[in-house]
């Protein structure tokens, strides 16, 4: 459960402002799901990239594009399909004949946002053409190194892996996502409001940029200035440290998802009103932020163990600084 | 210290701990540094050997006091436990007590374990002070400590305590009167009621302390004398009275119950052959049961250097004297010479019987030699010296009223046929044959001493010795009355040790050209007899107090190479200990990060305790927030407030608001239990 903390100061700092705007925004079109809205804000203010995960048609891709058009930049959309190529996404060279030239012409990668819709859909190789481009901003295409623009915000939707037609996502490329958001199903009074909502039109139609881009890096900038207390950082790297000691996992978190959580939580704090994280923040995106870089062993598996479960009951093994 | 992640560029860092601090309330690590605590220790132990044993108790007090920032952490914070702890003690003082075979009293009673008690009180109080300090008023059980050591302090008849005592009771009792009102659990009216309320509340309750202590003194005023009376008869009956012991003057008075006072006065090491009688004063004139000079109007002169023996080659016993309130220094009859260690000069009183005495030292212990004489060297030993004809008539002269009793007594015991030391020895046996021994005695009106010859009361020792001096002089032998010390109490090492109820009287008699000791008091009056053995735990406690000065000694005769190897060995137990509490902090139960100082750490402990006073189990694996839930919103912004001042950057002003708040939140626990029941309800 998130906690909504409503500091007295809210209109006073601008950060807030903007953070409030965006949700409202977000909140014309995506009915009844705050928490997965300010997951989602919170991966794009701590820098990272958010993997979009649950069962068709309960709006991923929809707030998705709406934060993509939210934010005053370029937007690319991918559709991933079993045929696509690396270089559909990065982008290549063709020939001018009457040039006698090469050009490059540059894939949909060079954008402020990037959806790379139903990621699993498309194969292992295609997948990870997106990993330098996530991890370091950056392209090289025939030895030529580009740099993205910024701010550079991937999000990913993908089914769950168990549906037909999905690869699996590497582990290597979950790992680049800094935080795996499931939306759920909406409640009947919220689907009803959808469903009222789309009467004439979609309201995403009438959706306008509120933020653009040198806002959101001056955002990103002033999150990373966020207080982390030593104790808090301890806290931190002892539940990754946990995790890595489950004889149910295969594999446990690695330094880059304990650095995922602390800006995750820097993040979290200052659409809280604070300037310091605390261990509460820490509970809240554990799962959001940790549960997808796990990889259960097979025979913890099957005999029903999940991922989230795993984080869960790392957090109940940590004791708490206070 | 903290690590802070944000580069230098956003805005000042400020670490979380107790430096940079510079105004308000600073919430700083109460521990001393450890130059201080150092320096403090040091002046406390040199409190204790200045000689001045009424500084003893502040002493140690002081120490327990800086040890106490050591180990406040592992005190235990519940009451009942504390009061459990408390009572055992007791308890274990009074069951460790001396055997209460003669006197008919219950030990808890003993002036001794009342003082026990009022230390171990002390100390506590002292721990408790300590450990509030800064949180705002002292709670109830503070003041009802005080009124213990209060109590304590006065049952025994100390009054000099009661100064020094009086005015932190009366602080601390108007201090605790707030928290009497916040304590009450049952009756929480009076908390949310108006503040005119509460202060009538308070108003009334220091009405009615003042009443009480009105009264009391209106009482004593008026019934003093009769509440006396009857408590001398209860005393008389159930408590001891004066304590036997070694003074300066020597009177027959009356005497009930006499208390043993086991103190010690001296410790004799390498001293050979059996019990001692060691002489202190000598009396020569007798009258209505006073024996003279008095201390004061004796004159003592530096002894000569040479007189006292220093060159006696003898066999040597130690003393280590205690400090005894007189100053005398007690030797045997024959000693060939006492000579003194350190700078301890000696002073006789060469006219009354050669009674020793140090010159005026402060020191606590005073030591000195005894040489015992070679059968070869000389008859008149330095305390054993002639009368001058000055002094020969003195030692004869008989009160007129004691001369009918005395003389046909002396004659018909030891008739002048016999030779002169058979004379005296008839003395001894006759009086230690025919007549009662008594500690209690009441000699009624008329001479002592002729009453106890006429066999009509019975006498303790000085009776004993002042009447065979009268019949010695009857029969015209020279004698004088002595009080000293009978040293029979033998350590397992084999040192001798003289305690205050030793104190034993008896007479000299100059016969053959030389003093002879006459001690004609009966076997079972002797101290050796007469008192119970000492407490096993007495002697503990003994043999700690003895502790320090036997390691220094022991230290100041070590070799350089020894010393430092006692070093290196100390720096690896410093070391082990510092390796002990490494991993003690790691240990379960203690939470393992970077812990915010002691007053932040207090708060969070005065936050769970009122958690847990709601009924909330607190999990070390948990925040409080998830224990908390959202149900009340108090709770709630004092976690929000905690946070702040854990986890952001340190400012005193948010540092008291916490304060305030907690405050406010423990003034009004009910809100606690419906948060509580609202938290199970979502749950």
């Amino acid at each position: 459960m998130m906690r909504m903390q409503t500091p007295a100061d809210l209109t006073a700092s601008p950060f807030l402002l903007n953070v409030r705007r965006l949700e409202e925004n977000l909140a014309t079109v995506i009915k009844g799901k705050l928490r997965a809205t300010r997951l989602l804000i919170v991966a794009l203010l701590s820098g990272g990239h958010a993997l979009l995960e649950d069962v068709p048609g309960t709006g991923k891709t929809t707030l998705a594009k709406s934060l993509a058009r939210s934010i005053e930049g370029t937007f690319r959309r991918v559709q991933f399909t079993p045929d696509l190529l690396p270089a559909d996404i990065t982008g290549s060279s063709f020939y001018r004949p009457r040039e006698g030239t090469f050009e490059f012409r540059e894939g949909p990668v060079f954008a402020n946002v990037l959806l790379a819709d139903e990621i699993n859909r498309t194969s292992p190789r295609t997948q990870s053409a997106l990993l330098e481009v996530m991890q370091e901003s950056q392209v090289t295409i025939e030895g030529v190194r580009r740099e993205l623009p910024r701010p550079f915000f991937v999000v990913a939707t993908e089914n769950p892996i168990e549906f037909h037609g999905t690869y699996p996502l590497p582990e290597a490329q979950l790992d680049r996502f800094a935080m795996r958001i499931t939306m759920g199903y909406p409640d009947r009074e919220h689907e009803i409001e959808v469903l009222f909502s789309q009467h004439e039109r979609h309201p995403f139609d009438a959706l306008e940029p509120v933020l653009t881009t040198s806002q959101v890096i001056e955002m990103q900038q002033q999150v990373r200035a966020v207080r982390v207390d030593r104790s808090v950082a301890d806290y931190i790297v002892r539940l990754v440290e946990q995790t890595r000691g489950d004889a149910r996992l295969r594999v446990g978190i690695s330094p880059r998802g304990s650095l995922s959580l602390y800006r995750a939580c820097q993040a979290s704090a200052m659409l809280s009103g604070r300037d310091f994280i605390t261990p509460d923040d820490v509970r809240e995106l554990a799962i959001a932020t940790l549960s997808h870089r796990v990889i259960l062993d097979t025979k913890a598996r099957y005999a029903g163990a999940r991922p989230d479960q795993v984080i869960e009951e790392a957090m109940e093994k940590t004791p708490v600084p206070r | 210290m903290n690590h802070d992640s944000t580069a230098p560029a956003c805005g000042p860092v400020r670490l979380y701990s107790s430096t940079g601090m510079t105004d308000g309330l600073e919430p700083v690590d109460q521990r001393l540094p450890w130059a201080t605590t150092g320096a403090a220790i040091l002046a406390f132990i040199a409190l204790y050997y200045s000689g001045r044993s009424r500084f003893d108790g502040v002493a140690l007090m002081g120490t327990v006091l800086v040890a106490a920032a050591f180990i406040h952490q592992r005190l235990p914070a519940s009451l009942v436990l504390a009061w459990f702890l408390r009572i055992t003690i007791f308890a274990a003082i009074i069951v460790l007590g001396p055997p209460r075979r003669r006197i008919n009293v219950s030990a808890a009673f003993e002036p001794d374990f009342v003082h026990y008690f009022g230390y171990l009180l002390m100390a506590e109080l002292l721990l408790r002070v300590w450990q509030y300090h800064k949180q705002g008023p002292p709670p109830g059980d503070i003041m009802v400590l005080t009124g213990l050591i209060f109590m304590s302090a006065t049952n025994t008849m100390d009054t000099h305590h009661i100064p020094w005592l009086a005015p932190p009771f009366m602080i601390l009792m108007g201090l605790s009167l707030r928290d009497f009102q916040r304590r009450g659990q049952s009756a929480p009216s009076h908390r949310t009621a108006a503040v005119w309320r509460q202060w009538s509340w308070r108003g009334g309750a220091i009405a009615v302390m003042i009443g009480l202590g009105l009264g009391g003194s209106l009482a004593v005023a008026s019934f003093g004398p009769s509440v006396e009376r009857w408590a001398m008869v209860v005393l008389a009956n159930q408590y001891q009275g004066r304590e036997v012991g070694m003074s300066g003057t020597a009177q027959l008075g009356a005497v009930y119950n006499p208390a043993p006072s086991p103190q010690r006065v001296m410790r004799i090491a390498n001293f050979h052959g059996g019990d001692a009688h060691l002489r202190g004063l000598v009396f020569d004139a007798y009258r209505y049961g006073n024996w003279g000079p008095s201390m004061r109007a004796r004159q003592f002169f530096p002894a000569p250097p040479n007189e006292l023996g220093p060159l006696s080659i003898g066999q040597r016993a130690a003393v280590n004297r205690y400090d005894e309130g007189i100053g005398l220094i007690y030797a045997p009859l024959d000693v060939a010479g006492v000579v003194p260690r350190d700078d301890l000069l000696i002073e006789w009183n060469p006219a009354d019987g050669m009674a020793l005495r140090e010159e005026g030292s402060l020191r606590q212990t005073r030591d000195y030699d005894l040489v015992f004489p070679r059968p070869d060297e000389r008859r008149h030993t330095p305390l054993n010296q002639p009368p001058d004809d000055a002094q020969r008539p003195m030692y004869l002269r008989i009160p007129e009223e004691l001369d009918p009793v005395a003389a046909p007594m002396a004659e018909k015991i030891a008739p002048a046929t016999l030779p002169p030391i058979e004379r005296a020895r008839a003395i001894e046996r006759s009086l230690r044959a025919n007549h009662a021994y008594s500690l209690t005695v009441n000699p009624g009106e008329g001479d002592p001493v002729t009453s106890f010859l006429r066999g009509e009361i019975p006498g303790h020792c000085q009776y004993f010795a002042s009447a065979a001096v009268m019949l010695l002089r009857s029969a015209g032998i020279p004698a004088r009355m002595v009080t000293g010390f009978y040293a029979h109490e033998r350590e397992p090492n084999g040192d001798l040790t003289v305690r205050q109820r030793d104190a034993h009287a008896w007479a000299e008699a100059f016969v053959d050209d030389r003093w002879v000791m006459i001690d004609a008091t009966p076997s079972g009056g002797r101290p050796d007899e007469l008192f119970p053995r000492i407490s096993q735990a007495r002697r503990i406690g003994e043999w700690l107090s003895d502790l320090p000065g036997l390691i220094w000694r022991w230290a100041t005769n070590l070799e350089l190479w020894q010393l430092g190897l006692a070093g290196a060995l100390m720096a690896a137990g410093f070391g082990t200990v510092a390796l002990i509490q490494r991993y003690r902090r790691r240990a379960p139960g203690d939470l393992p990060y970077d812990q915010p100082d002691l007053a932040m750490r207090q708060l969070g402990r005065r936050f769970e305790q009122l958690l847990k006073r709601a009924g909330l189990e607190i999990s070390p694996r948990r925040t409080w927030r998830q224990h908390l839930g959202a149900a009340d919103a108090a709770y709630g912004r004092f976690v929000d407030r905690y946070d702040e001042a854990r986890f952001g950057e340190f400012d005193p002003e948010r540092f008291n608001r916490l304060e305030s708040q907690l405050r406010q939140l423990e003034q009004s626990p009910a809100s606690a239990k419906s948060a509580i029941v609202s938290t199970k309800a979502n749950a």
